[in-house]
């Protein structure tokens, strides 16, 4: 584990009712990297994912995040609201009962932040994904991209080290995909957050990527 | 053809046994001499007692339903969604006042707090008559219908926690702490359910008869069932009854309203796999105590008492011989009308989900409407309805009891089969039809080996609210018919307590020894998640 270290897994191992999902996987993420894990589904992106956010533990192994562990043996270290992470789910998972502006609210107003501190940094983050005047909508009125954007927002605008991205483009057609990939770059480079990204496109690893991770059968290899 | 004759013929049932003698007893209450008149109306309007039964059974019905909801509530989504040790056992000790005659847990708190005997005796002398006639009025009726009435939004919101779409809680989790993601994204998600759970125990308790009767406590449906079966007055006691009718219709316009928020919400929740799991750590002990210690005392304690006190030589032979002949009616009656329920509610299912028959949305109303009915309104307009020279074969035999069970029940066996019916994919049924089956082989060879499990589960559903009924049989049983649960209500006036709670026990054992033997083979199979 490097200094540089954004997270860091060591022989991570992981297990669901007695079928191995993960087997000894160890990978170091610097900060600011942009990286693609790309494999078959049901090889173990997700699950990698879910352990990494702490929604899960590793049966064995260390997981790290700023070279402090989070998770161990088994055990959950650190729970997933203080990890500061951020996550784009494959489902999105916008809060149906609540407004695009409530949806972007609530990881502010957990963490304390004054009320126009929040809005401010609300519409700053909905100027920044395009959709400046849409704070009012509820999910379900907008079209596909546009809820693409709310949820790469939400997981944004607490302003984490580590945003976690599960196939988020999976459900867009070819076009919106390549432009909101695009716009996904542009935003890792002006907030300079790391990024994991899982996939099984080819392209969209292409575009996106700066170190590629390729996953199979539960293993890793770079 | 096929298929619209079989369809409304597994719905007629409900218009012909429910709705039918509704409809004739507001007819017949407001003619009398062949003239239209609403004379029995202004009657009950113009009584300050109706008035003041009238707001006893609201008060009544809403303390207990707001203390249920606040309990069950917790409870659900602690055993729904935590890792609380033993929560499937829990939750079964909990629903078993929901499986037997409510006014059971009355007799069996009645017992329990006798002056003079059982765990009164540990405080002085002067407190036992305080404490026991505590039970008797508002206080002790909210006490038991709450024990009763509790398994409803626990059942429900157990079920509905692990409906919520795993991504949204997660999506907070990485934001907040359990407490919050419950209380900000989980609970506003499932308040649909939690709502109509309430106004569920509400529209129940209003109706509750045995309960309120036994502790005494004046309320509206008391009044009109007094005044059918003490003063034969069936005009007055259909006029009593249609306000008890009225009061159910909120839940209906509920449930219209809410079916549309809630698929809204529940939209894409049903292929969400995984449940997220709440895990309690160091709060898993407190937890598992509080549960324990209030399931121990609202159930296992007054039950257990009951076991205890009819531990008396000869009682058990004096109590089977008693109860013997009316415990197997129970079980004749409540099998045929379950099974009569299994196949046309699978057929209603059916209608109800493809919106197969042009009034699938009424079978669905009328059947929430008759469940919710208080259980003397329906009995009084099947007796009305059928009580006639040329009906005697109906009224005058076990028929009428067992449309009376049909009527009410209908719903419970509908709701069930249709909640597997919406998990089965459209497509199942299309292969089959593109294959060349027609409607009847593609019911019998696709959807009923793919929800017989179901149909199975409404059958026993239907089965033990039927064996626990009380206040339909208690008006519409003809002479020497009568069930269980009857013959306790009526043996309680004049017979020992001993006998009384033996002939309790057998009622008890006989709902939830079978309840016990489905829960133990859905664990053991591995389906608890399914329930």
């Amino acid at each position: 584990m490097s200094e540089n270290s954004m997270v860091c897994l060591e022989s991570v191992s992981f297990s669901i009712n007695g079928r191995q999902i993960l087997k000894d996987v160890s990978l170091n993420i610097p900060h600011g990297t942009r990286l693609v894990l790309l494999g078959p589904s049901g090889c173990g992106k997700t699950t990698l994912l879910r352990l990494i956010a702490g929604f899960n533990a590793p049966d064995t192994g260390s997981i790290f995040i700023n070279n402090t562990v989070v998770s161990q043996n088994g055990r959950v270290v650190v729970p997933p609201e203080r990890r500061n992470i951020g996550f784009v789910f494959q489902d999105l998972a916008l809060w149906p009962h609540m407004s695009v502006y409530g949806n972007l609210e609530f990881g502010l107003r957990v963490r304390g932040v004054s009320k126009s501190h929040r809005r401010k940094r609300i519409l700053k983050m909905l100027e920044m994904t395009d959709l400046a005047g849409m704070e009012r909508r509820r999910p379900y009125e907008l079209s596909g991209g546009q809820q693409q954007r709310v949820a790469l927002a939400r997981a944004l605008v607490t302003d984490p080290e580590l945003v976690l991205m599960d196939e988020p483009l999976s459900s867009l057609d070819w076009d919106l995909r390549r432009r909101i990939a695009a716009e996904i770059c542009k935003l890792q480079k002006d907030l300079g957050f790391t990024m994991i990204y899982v996939t099984h496109d080819k392209e969209e690893t292409n575009q996106l990527a700066t170190q590629v991770v390729i996953m199979k059968a539960g293993t890793v290899s770079c | 053809m096929t298929k619209r004759i079989l369809l409304w013929a597994a719905v007629s049932p409900l218009f012909i046994c429910g709705l039918l003698p509704i409809i004739f007893m507001l007819v017949s209450s407001t003619v009398a001499d062949g003239e239209f008149t609403f004379s029995a109306y202004s009657e009950l309007l113009g009584s300050t007692r109706q008035w003041l039964l009238l707001e006893n059974s609201l008060i009544l019905a809403g303390i207990v339903a707001f203390s249920v909801t606040i309990i069950g509530v917790s409870f659900g989504i602690l055993i729904g969604k935590s890792d609380l040790p033993l929560k499937k056992w829990l939750l079964f000790i909990l629903c078993i006042p929901i499986l037997i005659p409510p006014y059971i847990v009355a007799v069996a708190w009645d017992q329990l707090l006798a002056p003079g005997q059982g765990p009164l005796l540990l405080f002085p002398q002067p407190w036992h008559e305080k404490v026991h006639r505590l039970l008797f009025g508002l206080a002790g009726s909210v006490f038991v219908l709450s024990t009763v009435y509790l398994p409803i939004p626990l059942l429900l919101t157990s079920f509905f926690v692990r409906t919520v779409n795993p991504r949204f809680e997660e999506a907070a989790r990485l934001n907040a702490a359990w407490p919050r993601v419950i209380r900000q994204i989980t609970l506003p998600l499932i308040w649909p359910g939690i709502l109509l759970a309430s106004m569920l125990v509400f529209v129940l308790t209003i109706g509750q008869l045995s309960v309120p009767s036994y502790l005494r406590f004046q309320v509206f449906s008391v009044e009109s069932f007094t005044r059918f079966s003490a003063l034969y007055d069936f005009k007055g006691a259909t006029a009593n009854s249609i306000p008890l009718a009225v009061m159910v219709l909120p839940l209906l316009f509920l449930e219209v309203c809410l079916a549309k928020k809630w698929n809204l919400f529940t939209s894409g929740m049903v292929q969400a796999r995984g449940l997220l799991q709440i895990r309690l750590g160091k709060w898993k002990r407190p937890a598992f105590i509080l549960v324990f210690v209030f399931a121990f005392i609202f159930v296992v304690l007054p039950l257990g008492y009951l076991v205890i006190n009819s531990c008396q030589k000869g009682v058990y032979l004096r109590a089977i011989e008693m109860a013997g002949e009316p415990l197997k009616r129970s079980f004749f009656y409540s099998a045929v009308a379950a099974s009569i329920l299994s196949i046309c509610g699978f057929m209603a299912a059916y209608a109800i989900k493809n919106q197969a028959i042009c009034c699938w949305r009424l079978v669905n109303m009328a059947g929430l409407f008759l469940f919710a009915l208080p259980g003397t309104v329906l009995g009084i307009g099947l007796i009305g309805l059928w009580n006639t020279k040329w009906t005697h074969f109906v009224y005058g035999s076990m028929s009428i009891v067992i449309m009376g069970y049909v009527a009410k029940y209908y719903i419970l066996s509908v709701k069930v089969i249709e909640g597997r019916f919406l998990q089965i994919p459209s497509s199942m049924e299309e292969a089959a039809q593109l294959a060349g089956a027609s409607w009847l082989r593609r019911m019998i060879s696709v959807l009923f080996p793919l929800s017989r499990r179901w149909v199975f589960a409404s059958w026993l559903c239907v089965f033990i609210f039927c064996l626990r009924d009380t206040d339909i049989t208690m008006l519409v049983y003809p002479p020497g018919c009568d069930t269980l649960p009857v013959r306790i209500f009526t043996t309680m006036a004049n017979g020992s307590p001993q006998l009384v709670a033996a002939m309790c026990v057998l009622m008890v054992l006989s709902v939830v020894v079978p309840a016990a033997f489905v829960w133990i083979t859905l664990m053991a199979s591995g389906r608890w998640e399914n329930v």
